[in-house]
């Protein structure tokens, strides 16, 4: 056992380390300096492009100075745009949404077209709360192939919206007791508040394989 | 290493393996959801034992003989809820197949019920589905190992739990169009699981006070399977 020590440890390291890296952030986008100057229409001449299978998802930092836009109604909402893939096979899109501190962005999203058309929208309703995130798959098919860019904006309904969640976890204290040690665990519960906001944290994770698609596969 | 050392370097490498674990789960497509007018809901796998469970039970510090008074605790307490809730005309089974077919009708399919054998004594998906006959166009396969009601630890109370886990194949040719898991009340971040915050209405500080208010809990269950059944249908729209 004493030999086999090294190797745990090393298994040990590597499984947190691994487990670690599942939520790494690579902010594409994150722009200081004072607000910019809402704009009436989409500006998706600086969208940003969108890679098939990427190692690390894209992941899109909203402030108070990502590009905005005001509605015809006066609201104002922030929003990011990407340049699809061309399409040449079939391709889902994940996206999530991450609580960041107090605040959730609120996610709509919309696809346009060659003709600067709004194609699809997937509107907030669709994300789903998993945990800590709201989450969404998207599938692109040969259906989908003249849609050229993705719109994330927050959705102007329900931003400002507060709530707040029972978060239940547990830790665990080792304690030496004479040549005896053992662990204390204890589970625990805590009231976490957040906003949906026009602020946050959105990753987007493009894959063309890695669907289930067969009993069996898990 | 001693004996506790061995044990200690085991439990951190399943701590990990645990932190990587979470469902696998596929949204439906809706260009393929298309195609799905008639749904064939399988015989779903749900105990009729209501749990009673704490997820972190104070005895389970006290090593392997702690952890089994925990187990048997919890055992003997959900053997009590189950009675009373007998008593109360509750039966677990029944009342989820109805809250998931009123889910499915509401989301516009027409449901209909496809008998199968399942093991009694695994929750799981099945392994082999029914040929097609062509009346359904797709299979739901469904299973509940957790409907109950839940307590983070010895402190926190009890609240009514659901934890749905939800497979839908085609019928031709058994390929999975969505699979997910649908967690009422999770514990921690629900391992991946569309999760739903429980209703602050139905908590019990202690389990005497579950087993006191007997009928009013197992209204709180009810709630609990009627939105997973919501949120179920919401997921196939």
């Amino acid at each position: 056992m004493k030999q086999a020590r090294p190797f745990l440890l090393l298994i040990a390291v590597s499984l947190v380390v691994a487990c670690a890296n599942q939520g790494s952030i690579k902010a594409v986008r994150k722009e200081g300096g004072p607000a910019p100057i809402c704009t009436r229409a989409w500006q998706l001449n600086s969208a940003a492009t969108l890679e098939l299978d990427a190692s690390q998802p894209k992941a899109v930092e909203f402030t108070s100075s990502s590009p905005c836009l005001v509605e015809p109604g006066g609201r104002a909402v922030t929003y990011f745009s990407f340049a699809l893939p061309s399409y040449s096979a079939p391709w889902v899109l994940r996206v999530e949404s991450h609580i960041d501190g107090r605040a959730l962005f609120a996610p709509e999203i919309m696809l346009i077209n060659r003709d600067r058309k709004v194609s699809r929208r997937i509107p907030y309703e669709r994300f789903s709360l998993r945990g800590n995130q709201l989450q969404t798959t998207i599938f692109f098919n040969s259906e989908h192939a003249d849609e050229q860019y993705l719109i994330v904006r927050s959705a102007p309904d329900v931003s400002g919206q507060g709530t707040t969640v029972v978060e239940s976890g547990y830790f665990v204290v080792p304690i030496i007791a004479g040549l005896i040690p053992f662990f204390y665990m204890q589970g625990t519960e805590r009231e976490r508040e957040y906003v949906l906001s026009h602020s946050g944290i959105v990753k987007f994770y493009a894959l063309t394989q890695g669907l289930l698609s067969r009993p069996g596969e898990n | 290493m001693n004996k506790s050392g061995q044990i200690f370097w085991v439990a951190l490498i399943a701590l990990g393996l645990q932190a990587c674990s979470g469902i696998q789960y596929r949204a439906l497509d809706p260009s393929e959801r298309r195609d799905i007018k008639t749904i064939g809901l399988l015989t779903p796998a749900v105990s009729d034992t209501v749990a009673v469970k704490m997820s972190v039970h104070p005895g389970q510090s006290l090593g392997m003989i702690g952890t089994l008074l925990a187990r048997s605790d919890m055992i003997d307490k959900s053997a009590d809820f189950t009675q009373a809730a007998s008593g109360n005309g509750f039966v677990c089974s029944k009342r989820f197949e109805k809250s998931l077919y009123a889910g499915l009708t509401k989301a516009g399919y027409a449901v209909k019920k496809v008998h199968v054998s399942r093991s009694t004594s695994s929750y799981e998906f099945l392994t082999r589905y029914p040929e097609a006959d062509g009346s359904v166009d797709a299979y739901l396969d469904l299973y509940s190992d957790l409907v109950g009601f839940t307590a983070a630890g010895g402190t926190t109370p009890y609240r009514p739990t659901v934890l749905l886990h939800v497979r839908l194949v085609r019928a031709s040719d058994h390929k999975v169009l969505y699979q997910d898991a649908i967690a009422y009340n999770a514990f921690g971040d629900g391992a991946g699981a569309v999760t739903i915050a429980p209703s602050r209405s139905y908590e019990f500080a202690v389990f005497s006070s579950l087993m006191a208010n007997a009928r009013q809990a197992l209204e709180g269950l009810q709630l609990a399977m009627k939105v997973t059944g919501e949120e179920l249908a919401r997921q196939l729209r």
